[in-house]
């Protein structure tokens, strides 16, 4: 019989913030120190989870599934318990009758095209919102870039997770995208780019034109496409690579490294569904005969 | 004389099965195709049809790299407007150009792929 150990959650609020990551770092850190063990999640404590954290969490536990532990969750409140039961994260499943939990699914770093379709058909369900036709293909082409980024970069031994949740009384929409790779920081250095801080290392990718790669594919185009469209739909986007946290909330930028580290890079991103802005510009004739 | 440059229609859709054009591996097949005519001296009009979803990695993959095999005259001389696109698609396409000219700034102006079909030559003729 493998030993057993209980960890707590360790805070009684997981939200989308630099707090929560850092409580999610910290759990990161105690469950790292075990191999072989049957390993509970005390949730006594929880009284409130974001449900795409779902993604994060679960890239915690298969990071520590290659360390041959089996984990639980334990005494969750009940209402956390079905909101994880709708969105897959627990193996025993619940109807979600609301309609607005984009499932948690995992996929290789080859499945880009899975990806699409399931984003897609996460969005097809009837208690969605009905984005306007430029504000979808906005967020279509966010997401899309965001998977494309843990494709290329991230070398994760872990499946890539994503995570949905649709908030109707405020009309957002959450998204997070989770992989345990090497990082943000760890993608650059590896490129001989190296930084004091974490976080500067999100910003310095986060900036135009900024990119790993070498050879004979440019790059450098998928993290900055989507800054100015978040700052015109009022969005937010947090960032968490190893110890670095990078968050735009709207027009407004926030960066600081935290006490501990998250495996990879999660990626969180919050829409205003209800924006009606047009996001596809009209194009002068002349940029498409001198294209080339 | 010079004989005008045959015009071939290269239609995404029928490289990238379901117009969800998302990875870098299917930009690759895009470009193989499109280089190929560039090879053989064809001037290409790349169609968008039927595309709902289109990353920037797999443009770059797709044409991006066009700017670091051939010279830039080339380019202009072999390939047309697309046809059959939306906006965005235009739009999409047009930073991975200009990112790709960027990018490929200071490599030699001389192709890559022409070299390299003249270096066999040299080879079979000695």
């Amino acid at each position: 019989m493998p030993e057993q150990v209980s960890i707590s959650m360790g805070t009684r609020r997981l939200v989308a913030s630099s707090i929560g990551f850092a409580s999610l770092a910290r759990l990161h850190e105690k469950i790292s120190e075990h191999t072989d063990k049957d390993i509970y999640i005390d949730c006594s404590d929880l009284v409130w989870m974001d449900a795409h954290l779902s993604a994060p969490l679960a890239t915690i536990v298969d990071r520590s599934k290659l360390l041959g532990n089996q984990l639980q969750l334990t005494n969750l409140h009940p209402s956390i318990r079905l909101i994880l039961q709708k969105n897959r994260l627990l193996k025993t499943k619940a109807k979600d009758t609301y309609g607005t939990t984009i499932q948690l699914t995992r996929f290789s770093l080859e499945e880009a095209v899975d990806f699409a379709h399931y984003t897609r058909h996460g969005l097809l369900q009837n208690k969605m919102p009905k984005m306007e036709k430029s504000l979808l293909s906005k967020f279509f082409e966010t997401i899309d870039e965001l998977f494309s980024n843990c494709s290329l970069h991230s070398k994760s031994p872990t499946k890539i997770i994503a995570c949905g949740q649709f908030f109707p009384q405020s009309k957002e929409l959450s998204f997070s995208i989770s992989d345990g790779g090497r990082g943000i920081d760890g993608s650059l250095a590896n490129a001989g780019i190296t930084f004091d801080k974490t976080s500067e290392a999100i910003d310095w990718a986060m900036q135009s034109n900024n990119t790993s790669r070498h050879g004979d594919i440019p790059g450098g185009l998928g993290l900055k496409l989507f800054k100015d469209f978040i700052a015109k739909n009022n969005g937010s986007i947090k960032v968490v690579s190893n110890d670095g946290y990078w968050c735009q909330d709207g027009g407004d930028t926030e960066m600081n490294d935290i006490s501990c580290g998250l495996p990879g890079t999660t990626v969180t991103l919050t829409i205003n569904t209800a924006d009606k802005k047009r996001y596809d510009m009209p194009l002068n004739p002349h940029s498409v005969s001198d294209l080339w | 004389m010079v004989e005008p440059m045959k015009t071939v229609t290269i239609s995404i859709v029928n490289i990238v099965d379901g117009g969800v054009c998302v990875s870098a591996s299917d930009g690759q097949k895009v470009y193989d195709v499109i280089r190929d005519s560039v090879l053989k001296g064809e001037r290409v009009a790349i169609s968008f049809a039927s595309i709902t979803r289109m990353t920037t990695a797999f443009l770059n993959a797709a044409v991006g790299q066009l700017y670091g095999e051939f010279p830039e005259d080339v380019i202009k001389r072999s390939l047309a407007p697309p046809i059959d696109f939306e906006s965005w698609h235009v739009q999409r396409l047009k930073i991975v150009i200009d990112r790709a000219k960027e990018y490929f700034n200071d490599e030699p102006k001389i192709s890559k792929a022409f070299q390299s079909e003249s270096e066999l030559t040299d080879d079979e003729d000695i």
